[in-house]
């Protein structure tokens, strides 16, 4: 009688699991010992069955979370800030947002404070508070003097690409939107909330 | 193990010794010989791509959008413009390349940083406490390219300045952050039993119980008779409550005991003796110290203790069993990637084994004892790391 394909795949299995034990490691990956040597490449198979093609290899690690916004660190942010304004992130622009670290995810935790780096409306409105001081000063408005001009300089600086023509569309449904003397301060605090800027 | 005696114990072991003879070795090859159907054959497998071939079948857009979600996180900025063109020219050749520089970034020690603060809850001052050694120490360690492995094994502290300092336990010895009062301090507890899990949980990606091949128990009898307790047949359940102690605590009681001189500020108390306090709390002794596991006094005032099966003379020693172990390596990748990727713990726990080992044998090949570097390097440009942000196809 023929053996199933379920029986020979099994003996495969037991053989290459036999195989692979004279790796000297135990099941124990707190065993004290690592082993580099190359796995032994045979494995017995039963006449019909399929050959397998080699050592599976996992493919993907893990499933990375897309349920919610993550924030970048604290730090992190203000160092994008500081690239995006070519100012270092001691400068009096962002002393306002150093003050506020707390309140916007930054961790102490000598002081009972644990790093929160979920996107809440309250972060977000006390993020774009923060940033009042870093848009109305005149050297960033030096440095971008017009945001549809200078959105690719932005872009790159802010989100490391080339800036695009949904960037572009976006950026006109900001200004649409805003009285004349609001325009670049409001188009200000759009781009540098946005979430290729702060979010993991 | 030859490959001839590797296929006779196959053989041996599946019963087919007879017709079976050096030359069924065979390479692969489509078809396999059927006029024998009842004899196994051993054929060879096709060899395994490596790495670098893996590595060189992603596309420059693969690439391209793994680095820029990587690189806020490992270099704390954006991705760059002569980036993209280094992968646009290079593809998955370019990983190893491009985070290689990255970790020469001041972005990549303030991430090393962040990793241990946030891991270790230590951070800030609390009274006299500088909650930043910890810290400080594992941005040292990364910024000079020192092996990973003294973060549990350094016999030094770093101050906010970044020079060394003596550790500020007191104690006459030094276990990387493990002798820091920030550390010391933030896991006190009953017994010490905060403390000697923590240790599992973020250096070994473990929790008790542990195998008895992992962490060899310490016989019942030498234990309080609190712990010498065992889950009474037909009881529900695995935790103790009263009636499964022995299990863990006989595990427990062997990692917690390195930590019987340090009170709960996290100071050396040299007249430590381990003893429960009379009518006390269980599991507190005098002076802020938490009792011992053991029941004799001439052994639960000393912190030498056995750890994964090596005697250790004190907390020093247990950092030293912790970094001779293969998983504190391949738990300091995992937690790596947990910290870069937004993982839950449970997903660290459990990534997958061959990735890890892959991970921790490339860079164990450039360094014995990696450093944080060498450990990013190899653990970043995986294949398997990189097409985890594959889109997935929904059933």
């Amino acid at each position: 009688m023929r053996k199933s394909p379920l029986s020979a795949l099994c003996r495969c299995f037991v053989a290459a699991a036999f195989l692979a034990g004279c790796d000297g490691l135990i099941d124990s990956p707190l065993n004290p010992t690592v082993d580099l040597k190359p796995k032994d490449p045979t494995v017995v198979v039963e006449p019909g069955a399929a050959l397998p093609p080699s050592r599976v290899r996992t493919d993907r690690a893990f499933t990375p979370s897309t349920d919610r916004v993550a924030l970048l660190p604290f730090q992190v942010r203000m160092n994008k800030l500081s690239a995006i304004t070519g100012l270092p992130t001691s400068d009096a622009m962002f002393a306002e947002l150093t003050k506020r670290k707390l309140d916007l995810g930054a961790h102490d935790f000598g002081a009972n404070v644990a790093p929160d780096l979920t996107w809440s409306a309250q972060r977000m409105s006390t993020w774009v508070q923060a940033l009042f001081p870093v848009c109305d000063d005149a050297r960033l408005k030096t440095r971008y003097p017009d945001w549809r001009t200078s959105l690719d300089q932005f872009s790159r600086a802010a989100w490391g690409r080339p800036s695009t023509a949904e960037d572009l569309a976006l950026l006109d449904a900001v200004i649409a939107e805003e009285p004349t003397a609001n325009r670049w301060r409001a188009s200000c605090l759009m781009l540098l909330s946005s979430i290729e800027l702060v979010a993991q | 193990m030859s490959r001839s005696a590797a296929v006779a114990l196959v053989l041996l072991l599946s019963g087919c010794v007879a017709e079976v003879v050096e030359s069924s070795i065979k390479k692969a090859e489509p078809k396999i010989p059927t006029a024998s159907p009842y004899v196994p054959v051993v054929v060879e497998l096709a060899p395994e791509k490596t790495l670098e071939e893996l590595r060189a079948s992603l596309t420059a857009a693969q690439v391209e959008a793994y680095l820029r979600r990587l690189a806020p996180m490992l270099a704390g900025r954006s991705l760059k413009a002569d980036e993209v063109t280094v992968i646009n020219a290079q593809k998955g050749a370019a990983l190893p390349v491009i985070i290689d520089a990255w970790t020469h970034e001041d972005g990549f020690v303030l991430m090393a940083r962040e990793w241990i603060s946030t891991r270790l809850k230590a951070s800030g001052k609390k009274g006299d406490l500088n909650l930043e050694l910890p810290g400080n120490l594992a941005a040292y360690l990364a910024k000079n390219r020192l092996p990973h492995s003294e973060i549990l094994t350094a016999n030094f502290c770093v101050d906010d300045s970044g020079a060394k300092i003596a550790c500020d336990s007191g104690a006459p010895f030094a276990a990387g952050v493990l002798t820091t009062r920030a550390f010391l301090s933030n896991n006190a507890g009953r017994f010490n039993l905060k403390r000697a899990r923590t240790v599992l949980r973020t250096f070994g990606c473990k929790d008790y119980p542990l195998t008895a091949v992992q962490q060899p128990p310490l016989a019942r009898e030498v234990l309080i008779p609190l712990f010498q307790q065992d889950k009474v047949e037909g009881a529900s359940g695995t935790f103790g409550n009263g009636v499964a102690c022995y299990s863990c605590h006989s595990q427990f009681g062997a990692h917690a005991q390195p930590f019987v001189k340090f009170n709960s500020d996290g100071k050396w108390i040299s007249t430590a003796t381990g003893i429960q306090i009379e009518g006390g709390e269980q599991g507190r002794s005098v002076d802020g110290l938490s009792a011992s596991h053991l029941s004799n006094p001439e052994t639960s005032r000393l912190e030498a203790s056995q750890v994964f099966g090596v005697q250790v003379p004190n907390l020093a020693g247990m950092g030293e069993a912790y970094v001779s172990s293969l998983g504190f390596w391949t738990c300091s990748v995992g937690g790596l990637m947990g910290y870069a990727f937004g993982l839950a713990e449970s997903t660290v726990f459990t990534l997958p084994q061959d990735v890890l080992d892959d991970v921790v044998a490339a860079a164990r090949a450039k360094e014995p004892r990696p450093s944080l570097a060498t450990l990013a390097i190899e653990a970043f440009s995986h294949p398997a790391v990189v097409r985890s942000f594959d889109p997935q196809e929904t059933p």
